[in-house]
């Protein structure tokens, strides 16, 4: 069964904006991504997710996502505290994130890849580019990568 | 003769029963020996008299004021001493002390005494021989006689008579012998105490006869040993010899010899210096009997006179002695260096040569008036006067004058020092300090004083007048803690001050101090310690300098400063805030813009089937819109992030980085034609990335603005401007109006439609801000379709 969870690699959305979450949602249809997306709409939300904590303090803390969009700018706690406490605990050190952010500034970019971010994505105005870019993401860290979940279970 | 050599006669046996009255004195005058006459006579017993002074047995009778007896042999007695010849006396009364079993007290006697001395082989006196008659009653019987026995016997009387006529005579006699006696006591006496050695030498061995105690004390010897004795056994050859030899030149001549310097060996004082004169004393028949000298010891004088001309000659200071017709008797070795002539052309001529002649009347006139009266301007006094060398030439000198008497004849000293280099050095140092002084009482900017060791004011200049308002009358003697203010006088400042400079030499402070008036003014003043070459503390210096104004400069410098850097601290906020806002804005401007293409779109591919084409066409509108705005936003954010880096510089190549940004153009759209002209080497300090911005902008702007053109054409270089690198970027595009040149650089502006060519309007306020934080220039040629230069300036 935690098999079946793991196979159906879901994608854990950090989003506070449900334009953004709506727009999210639609590129990734458009990009025929029909994989499960689990929506947090904050930093504690997040963590509570993954670290079943919390409203989800129930879950199965062995069903992990197969990757994490991640923004920046969030209530609560920001992204980058999301990233620093999940790198900082065994359970979810090896999850990959991706940071999908409006924001280019040097700063960010610098600090999430300090703190463990795995990909850097600044979202376009134009929403073709917006569509595209989720595509090429969802494609590659659903389909050609290797989740590191699988590797753990076998062990 | 055999017999008398074996016999021996008991001399003492034989002596003391001889049948006159003997007494044998030692020369102490002591009893060695007496006869039994003499005791008999004289009613004393031999142990009783035997080693005692002849005085001591045999007094004067305190009962008879007029007795002479002890006086006359005593003067007897030291004749024979003396003269080594026998005395007789004249009849003498001389009582005699009567034994207590007889009654005590003094019995009338009268003797004749012969005093005869008794020599050894030396020729020298070891006792005398003192002999009386008792003549006592012949003088009684002569006294009475005249009385009782003048009706009898004439022929007796007459006798008798004339025995009493013999005996009175005799007593004449001796007192003229005895008045002759004192004459010669007096003439002795004068030669005895005479400071001159006096000595009498008999003409033929030249042995001496006579010396006097002057000569004792020189020669080291008592005349004892010296009467009897000649030159030989006293000195050494050669003077023996050469005394010797005078005496007998002396005698000879029969003429007097002064010796005005011979040295002479003495046994006590080592070698003497005499000045001798040695008189002929001749008998009736013109030969010479004695020789009489007479020596002063003149080795004090001598040496005295040496030392004056050791100290004279070696004097660095001129020394003349002159005489009171005012000729010079003496020129030293300095007054010859001094003078300039040497002492034989000057001795025995007149003072007045050596000074200059209008001072002659004077000197002359003073001379003549300080004999007359004693009284002098320069006598006995220090004077400075001018002097003349002996080739005219006139110099400063200081004279110390000093008039002594010999007799009726006056003398001068002169002592006289060129003082031409003290005079020289002392002018110089006068006139440097006056050229100081006058320095330090002009100064007005500082109050320049001095203080004596207890604090009170010395000295005051005009800078301490205007700044303290006290003038130099009111305030010289007066204590230096007035100037400060009540407080600080009550705690002892002013003098902790001056005590901390003595200490280290010198305290700097600055405070409040007083005014003449009252007012305060903020002081800073140095106290430093004078010594003077002994090490004392001699006063203080104390310079005083009103810094009032210069301490109200500082305090609104400091003013300034606080403002300026809360001001700093609110741009640093402001930047702050800014920062904030940018971040912001690139997070939060951007989403809702997304949500417009994004969902714009999604209508046009959902339900584009229920919108008509001027429907579509105003969600494309729309669309774009919104695109425009996020690449406003985008740009904005890029301005703001070039004002905020930090700029870095470094040596960059323009040429080879306008090289690289065309070719990343070119790559984006390889069909265009342009033809671009690069200068080879185009060195600049700049930050790289910074840079690299700013030749983007230029070059896309050119690249835009030619996009209509035939022959595109862009240029990059540089040129030299007034001593200035300037480079340029020049197309043959659009170009623009001058008119507008102003407002090319400011943001949003554009002097395009957007129609004619795209653009934000950021481009080129990017640029200038870039150039700008450079510290260079930017400005732009243009002209109407005929293309626009952009130059810059980027000063190292």
């Amino acid at each position: 069964m935690e098999d079946s969870l793991n196979d159906k690699k879901t994608i854990l959305l950090v989003e506070d904006n449900p334009d953004d979450e709506e727009l999210t949602r639609l590129a990734l249809t458009r990009s025929n991504i029909a994989n499960e997306i689990i929506v947090a709409h904050d930093g504690a939300e997040a963590l509570d997710f993954l670290l079943a904590t919390g409203i989800h303090a129930a879950r199965n803390i062995r069903m992990m996502p197969s990757v994490m969009l991640l923004d920046l700018k969030l209530p609560k706690v920001g992204g980058i505290e999301v990233l620093q406490r999940i790198r900082a605990d065994e359970r979810t050190r090896l999850l990959p994130v991706v940071v999908l952010t409006s924001s280019k500034e040097e700063q960010d970019i610098v600090t999430s890849y300090r703190f463990g971010a795995n990909s850097y994505i600044r979202k376009p105005v134009n929403f073709e580019q917006f569509i595209d870019a989720v595509r090429q993401l969802g494609l590659y860290w659903l389909l050609i990568n290797e989740s590191p979940w699988q590797s753990i279970e076998f062990k | 003769m055999k017999q008398s050599s074996r016999f021996k006669p008991d001399f003492r046996a034989l002596f003391e029963s001889a049948p006159a009255c003997y007494l044998v004195l030692r020369t102490d005058l002591t009893i060695a020996a007496v006869s039994d006459a003499y005791l008999k006579a004289t009613m004393t017993k031999r142990e009783k008299i035997l080693g005692r002074g002849l005085f001591d047995v045999f007094p004067d009778n305190p009962a008879d004021p007029a007795a002479t007896g002890v006086s006359n042999l005593s003067a007897s007695l030291q004749r024979v001493l003396k003269n080594k010849l026998p005395d007789t006396m004249a009849v003498q009364k001389y009582d005699i002390r009567r034994p207590e079993s007889a009654g005590g007290g003094f019995e009338e006697r009268y003797w004749s005494p012969v005093n005869s001395p008794v020599f050894n082989d030396r020729h020298e006196i070891t006792y005398i021989i003192h002999r009386v008659e008792d003549v006592t009653e012949f003088v009684r019987l002569k006294q009475a006689g005249v009385e009782q026995h003048r009706a009898t016997e004439a022929l007796k009387l007459r006798a008798e008579r004339m025995e009493t006529e013999l005996f009175l005579r005799a007593q004449e006699l001796q007192n003229t012998n005895k008045r002759l006696l004192d004459s010669e006591i007096f003439l002795d006496s004068i030669i005895e105490n005479l400071p001159n050695m006096v000595f009498v030498k008999e003409a033929n061995e030249l042995r001496f006869v006579l010396f006097n105690k002057a000569g004792e004390r020189l020669l080291g010897y008592p005349r004892t040993a010296l009467v009897g004795k000649n030159d030989y056994d006293f000195f050494p050859k050669e003077q023996a010899d050469h005394f010797v030899c005078n005496d007998r030149k002396v005698l000879q001549n029969g003429k007097l010899l002064d010796i005005p310097e011979e040295p002479i060996q003495t046994r006590t004082q080592g070698i003497r210096f005499l000045h001798t004169k040695k008189i002929p004393i001749m008998d009736s028949d013109g030969r010479g009997r004695y020789l009489l000298g007479i020596s002063e010891d003149i080795t004090e004088r001598k040496a005295a006179e040496e030392r004056f001309h050791a100290v004279a000659e070696t004097a660095n200071d001129a020394l003349i002695i002159a005489d009171q017709q005012g000729n010079i008797l003496y020129f030293n070795n300095a007054a010859e260096r001094c003078f300039g002539y040497r002492r034989d052309e000057l001795i025995g001529k007149p003072l007045s040569l050596l000074m200059p002649a209008r001072f002659h009347a004077a000197h002359l006139a003073g001379f003549k008036h300080f004999l007359a009266t004693g009284e002098s301007r320069v006598v006995g006094k220090t004077v400075e006067l001018t002097g003349q060398r002996k080739n005219a030439e006139e110099f400063p000198l200081e004279l110390s004058l000093a008039s002594w008497k010999v007799a009726e004849n006056s003398y001068f000293t002169g002592i006289a020092r060129d003082i031409t280099q003290q005079r020289a050095a002392l002018d110089a140092l006068r006139a440097s300090e006056e050229r100081f002084r006058i320095l330090v009482e002009g100064v007005q900017d500082y109050a320049i004083f001095m203080l004596h060791a207890d604090g009170r004011v010395a000295s005051w200049n005009l800078g301490a007048e205007r700044i303290k308002g006290y003038s130099a009358a009111e305030i010289v003697g007066r204590h230096f803690s007035q100037f400060y203010l009540p407080d600080d006088v009550a705690q002892g400042k002013p003098l902790r001050e001056l005590a901390c400079a003595a200490a280290n030499g010198r305290v700097e402070a600055e405070g409040w101090r007083l005014r003449k008036d009252g007012s305060r003014f903020w002081a800073n003043t140095v106290i430093a310690a004078l010594y003077d070459s002994q090490g004392k503390l001699r006063g203080f210096s104390k310079v005083t300098r009103d810094v009032t104004e210069q301490r109200a400069i500082e305090q609104r410098v400091h003013d300034l400063n606080r403002h300026l850097q809360s001001r700093n601290a609110e741009l640093v906020a402001v930047n702050h805030e800014l920062e904030a806002f940018s971040y912001s804005v690139s997070h939060d401007l951007r989403a809702p813009l997304r949500a417009i293409d994004g969902f714009s779109r999604e209508v046009l591919e959902s339900y584009a089937d229920r919108l008509d084409a001027k429907g579509q066409g105003y969600l494309q509108r729309v669309r774009a819109a919104s695109q425009r705005m996020g690449e406003l936003i985008d740009d904005l954010l890029k301005l703001a992030r070039i004002t905020r880096t930090e700029l870095q510089r470094s040596e960059v190549d323009l040429s080879t980085l306008a090289q690289e940004i065309f070719s990343e153009q070119r790559s984006r759209v390889p069909t265009r034609q342009i033809e671009m002209s690069i200068a080879p080497r185009l060195p600049a300090s700049a930050d790289p990335n910074l840079i690299r911005v700013a030749l983007e902008n230029l070059l896309s702007n050119a690249d835009k603005f030619t996009a209509r053109s035939e022959r595109a054409r862009i240029e990059v270089g540089s040129l030299q401007q007034d001593d200035e690198q300037v480079f340029f970027v020049r197309d043959n595009g659009a170009g623009f109006d001058m008119a507008y040149a102003d407002k090319l650089f400011c943001a949003f502006q554009r002097l395009h439609g957007a129609n004619e060519f795209e653009g934000t309007g950021i481009g080129l306020a990017t640029v200038q801000r870039i150039i700008h934080r450079h510290g260079g220039r930017i400005w732009a040629q243009a002209q109407v379709n005929s293309g626009a230069t952009f130059f810059f300036t980027l000063p190292t």
